[in-house]
């Protein structure tokens, strides 16, 4: 089962990145990260201002194990929705998914290859993003602020390994399915992209009030979960006669 | 023999809408099938059944002696369907290649897209994207990819439409020579009755739903030809004729008889006695140089059919 996701994924992967739309994708992230920047620059910075006796490690790290979730969600989840409509979409319409059909694929690895092929290439470019967005925050924020590097906590890494690959996992699957079994292709990208816009803006502004990281991680693994069940739970709406007669273009 | 193909009284519905009542028909092994229709017939939805792609409401298919539903039965069959789907943004080596990738095809194999790409004559075009490609170079390449993993039977859903007549002449000869040189069983569905006519050996006709017709084309022909003999005489005199007109009206089973230059052409309105017609002009001394019985066309078939319904 495992070579024929590599074989969609890398077919997937060779379709998508050679793009436009990828290298546009691409300079909105730099920007959602240089917003994330700009956000940790002001919070920090009335921090520093009002604490001035207490060594600032102790209260700027739940604030970098924040931002770390928020830019590694963020940034996985919006490419998973781009990589998935981009190949689905054209897929749907050109009518190239008909004939993936046709193959002795089976529904299971199909639906199993496809999620793959939008969630290993996002969880990667959430990391690497996540990677240079902390390593620029330390640069250019902390760095001249504090003097020193300030190294994110446990909850951090339970996040990069952990919470945010299975919400971006069963996010990835739940949108391919309901893309699979829905004729509107568009209008669910549009939802998605609303919700995405929505938990960008409430992780953003609203990660400098949140007092413990931990219950952000909770939360998300308990969302994950709900997300998991879900996706059973419609799985067995999908067949082959559905995804045909949904695919009309 | 296990047949290729076997529909048996097979019903869809789609919504509220009956697409298939009570089709019925068998392929051979070897056969070069044609499927003929209207648009709208339900040709592409036999096709969907056959892959598995739609499951049957009541009847049973067998393809290659196996039920539809099994996944592995696809790695025996090879398939164009009415949109190619190849994918433009990759070249015609990769489109392959996913496909060859997919059916886990054997390396040694693999090593023949070069072959295959240069007998449909692509092979200067193979590092091109997709999206350059004309419809005949699509088609052409959807029918290399069909035959990636070397299927027992091919489904090939309208595999000319859209094509120029030089397209259509190139993929004609594709399709014979994987039938008649590689022994495919072909399936063919199309609305292009010269096509059918052309490389088809047996037919199934079906018209909003119902098949009207199904068997071997040759026997079709003869059945719905009209009751027409004519006889090559080499003769040129008139009375000499009207006279051999004279007698052969006379017989129980001539509805009627019409001279033209050389020959007669004799309407008949039942079982005709060849023997017994010869005899009439050889006693009136006429010589006969042939006898030729008319064939009706696929297209005469064809209207009366849907004609019939009408």
């Amino acid at each position: 089962m495992m070579k024929e996701i590599l074989v969609i994924l890398k077919k997937d992967l060779k379709e998508t990145l050679h793009t436009r739309t990828f290298l546009i994708s691409i300079a909105l992230t730099i920007l959602v990260v240089y917003y994330v920047l700009i956000n940790l620059e002001r919070t920090i910075g009335a921090m520093l201002k009002t604490n001035t006796v207490i060594e600032p490690t102790g209260y700027i790290q739940p604030i970098i194990d924040i931002a770390i979730f928020s830019v590694m969600l963020i940034v996985a989840v919006y490419y998973s929705f781009m990589i998935n409509s981009y190949t689905l979409l054209i897929e749907k319409t050109k009518h190239s998914l008909e004939s993936l059909l046709c193959t002795p694929l089976s529904l299971k690895q199909f639906w199993f290859g496809k999620t793959m092929s939008m969630f290993i290439p996002s969880t990667i470019l959430g990391f690497l993003f996540t990677l240079a967005a902390f390593c620029a925050t330390n640069v250019f924020v902390i760095y001249p602020k504090v003097g020193h590097w300030i190294y994110p906590g446990a909850v951090s890494f339970v996040a990069i390994f952990i919470a945010v690959p299975s919400i971006v996992l069963f996010l990835s699957a739940l949108f391919y399915l309901l893309q699979l079994i829905i004729a509107n292709v568009r209008l669910i990208n549009i939802i998605f992209m609303f919700v995405l816009i929505i938990t960008i803006n409430v992780l953003i502004l609203g990660s400098s009030n949140l007092k413990s990281s931990w219950s952000l991680v909770f939360i998300s693994l308990g969302v994950a979960a709900i997300l998991g069940l879900t996706n059973l739970f419609l799985f067995r709406m999908l067949t082959k006669e559905r995804i045909v007669l949904t695919s009309k273009g | 023999m296990v047949e290729a193909l076997l529909l048996n009284q097979v019903n869809k519905k789609i919504g509220n809408r009956k697409i298939l009542e009570d089709v019925t028909l068998a392929v051979q092994p070897g056969d070069i099938f044609g499927y003929l229709g209207p648009n709208g017939a339900g040709k592409t939805t036999t096709i969907r059944i056959i892959m598995g792609l739609f499951r049957e409401d009541s009847g049973t298919v067998d393809v290659l002696g196996e039920n539809t539903s099994q996944d592995r039965l696809r790695r025996k069959i090879g398939f164009v369907l009415e949109a190619d789907g190849l994918y433009n943004n990759l070249n015609g080596r990769e489109n392959l290649d996913f496909y060859f990738q997919l059916y886990g095809v054997p390396e040694t194999r693999r090593n023949k897209i070069d072959e295959m790409l240069h007998h449909v004559g692509l092979q200067n075009r193979a590092e091109d994207k997709v999206a350059t490609y004309s419809k005949g170079m699509r088609q052409k390449l959807a029918l290399v990819r069909a035959m990636v993993h070397d299927p027992e039977l091919l489904i090939l859903d309208e595999p000319t439409a859209g094509i120029d007549p030089s397209g259509q002449m190139e993929v004609r000869d594709i399709i014979l020579n994987l039938a008649h040189n590689q022994g495919k069983t072909v399936f063919l569905s199309s609305h292009n009755l010269d096509e059918v006519q052309r490389i088809c050996n047996r037919i199934a006709l079906i018209d909003r739903g119902r098949i009207k017709i199904c068997g071997e084309l040759d026997k079709l022909r003869e059945g719905a030809s009209q009751q027409e003999l004519i006889i090559e005489t080499g003769v040129n005199e008139k009375d000499v004729l009207q006279k051999v007109v004279d007698k052969l009206e006379k017989l129980p089973y001539v509805a009627g008889c019409r001279l033209d230059t050389g020959k007669i052409s004799i309407n008949l309105k039942g079982k005709a006695e060849v023997s017994e017609i010869v005899a009439v002009l050889a006693q009136q001394g006429v010589p006969v140089e042939g006898v030729k019985k008319s064939e009706a066309t696929l297209e005469e078939i064809y209207s009366k059919a849907v004609r019939d319904v009408e």
